[in-house]
């Protein structure tokens, strides 16, 4: 089992470890509903180092990018991020990630701690001769700093406004009194304002107590997930998989079918079979992963993320259904009885 | 920290019997393992059960946990004060979160629980 560097701040604060994807990952402190309301409400902290960083440097980096994503070449400008994916041939995701631009020539993918291994190798074999590509998983540690008074704490820590670095941008390279920071970018898995710090693993655990000082709660991996179902998106495992193509996920904005890259043909080609749809239970229960969708008695699709919603006081999931399925109204088989549930537009909330 | 007037099951059920009527709820152990409630679904009220047969489920925000009955009988009232808080079994494990309420039709069943002592040695030794 791995650690991040912020393992022993974890267990200093009570925090209630479990497996994730090999890691050993807090899933709550104290209560995963107030976690996930600081959020909402203040401001909350993840510990995001098990994630995965692969620097795409030299001759060919960029082309090796366009090659492997179907990310909008406009968006490889320096000082921006995207969010993308890799896709096999058939179209189907092998991962989500983001692409930072440092310049023509470097880039670093952020990518699921869980498919580390399995995108280096997909993107070693293809990548152009003279490019490197550098696993830098083990250098980064990273946090992420998210909610409505994530601004007053960047304002604190940075000394300017986070309004002034726009969404989905980033800076590198600053330095904090005696801190490096090598990247922060305004992005996050919450649905609010918030923005993520990347640095060596020392700095990461001052920084991380520091943060703490300034009160911002300290939030585990449940609150993640609860967050970012809230705000409908969506999580490798769960709503991505390659069998699934970006358009079945409803994320054909982040797909440029103007140029060529793997998967594209197949993206064409293939007809959509299923689609991505957000549902609140009448009948009340907890839905989640797994569970099968029925209509009229008939099966229609099946429950890839569910649970209680903090935020709202009910229970959501995502889900797929057939493609041609137009129906509202559905139910969801828990505990072998069917519960009465309605479809209901993504994402289920929006911050005010 | 476990109440010394209650029996208990292995799965961390407790009971307490008055007057031939058992109230069940789960242990302080196992609302801090499950973390925040946010589901329970309860047995219909006159239902016979057998002990050890699962008769509710409670979801707490990560996982559905079977809540099983520590003794044969009769259900005969349910807490409906968890449908709209069931974060109660959090806030008070032993008072205003319990359960259920069952009618005991084999009373000796309960000598076979785990007496106050037996549970804490069962939570703390693992």
């Amino acid at each position: 089992m791995k650690r991040t560097p912020l393992y022993e701040e974890h267990i200093l604060l009570g925090g209630k470890i479990i497996d994730f994807n090999g890691w050993e990952m807090p899933v709550q402190y104290e209560s995963i509903i107030e976690e996930h309301l600081s959020v909402r409400r203040n401001v909350g902290m993840f510990d995001i180092s098990h994630m995965g960083e692969i620097e795409i440097s030299g001759e060919g980096a960029k082309d090796t990018i366009l090659n492997l994503t179907p990310v909008q070449e406009k968006k490889l400008t320096s000082g921006k991020a995207a969010y993308s994916f890799l896709l096999n041939e058939r179209g189907g995701i092998i991962d989500d990630l983001i692409v930072y631009t440092f310049d023509e020539n470097r880039f670093l993918l952020v990518v699921n701690a869980g498919n580390i291994e399995k995108d280096l190798n997909w993107i070693r074999e293809r990548a152009s001769p003279k490019t490197n590509v550098k696993d830098l998983s083990k250098d980064i540690a990273a946090i992420s700093v998210q909610g409505p008074n994530s601004g007053k704490i960047f304002k604190n820590l940075f000394n300017f406004d986070l309004s002034s670095l726009k969404y989905y941008s980033f800076e590198r390279e600053i330095e904090l009194r005696d801190l490096k920071i090598q990247l922060v970018s305004r992005t996050g898995y919450t649905g609010e304002l918030g923005f993520e710090i990347y640095a060596q693993p020392e700095t990461i655990i001052k920084l991380w107590k520091t943060l703490l000082e300034m009160g911002v709660k300290a939030c585990g991996l449940g609150a993640r997930d609860s967050l970012r179902l809230e705000a409908g998106m969506p999580l490798y495992g769960h709503e991505l998989d390659e069998e699934t193509t970006p358009i079945e996920a409803n994320l054909e904005k982040f797909v440029d079918t103007e140029r060529n890259f793997i998967g594209k043909e197949a993206l064409l080609e293939r007809a959509p079979i299923k689609r991505l749809i957000g549902l609140k239970m009448v009948d009340k229960s907890v839905p989640r992963q797994g569970q099968r969708i029925f209509s009229n008695g008939k099966e229609v699709g099946y429950v890839t993320s569910g649970g209680f919603s903090p935020s709202l006081g009910e229970y959501i999931a995502m889900g797929y259904v057939k493609h041609e399925f137009k129906e509202e109204e559905i139910s969801i088989e828990i505990r072998d009885k069917l519960r009465k549930a309605i479809l209901t537009a993504l994402p289920f909330y929006k911050r005010g | 920290m476990v109440p010394k007037d209650l029996r208990y099951t292995s799965e961390h059920e407790w009971i307490r019997v008055e007057n031939g009527i058992g109230t069940v709820g789960i242990t302080s152990y196992a609302q801090e393992q499950l973390g925040d409630i946010v589901f329970v679904e309860l047995p219909e009220v006159g239902r016979e059960v057998k002990k050890m047969e699962g008769v509710a489920v409670v979801e707490s925000v990560k996982a559905a946990s079977d809540i099983y009955t520590p003794v044969s009988g009769k259900i005969v009232e349910v807490n409906e004060d968890l449908n709209s808080s069931p974060n109660l079994i959090n806030e008070d494990p032993y008072g205003k979160g319990w359960l259920f309420k069952i009618e005991l039709s084999k009373p000796e069943e309960l000598e076979e629980l785990l007496s106050a002592e037996e549970y804490e040695r069962l939570i703390t030794e693992g």
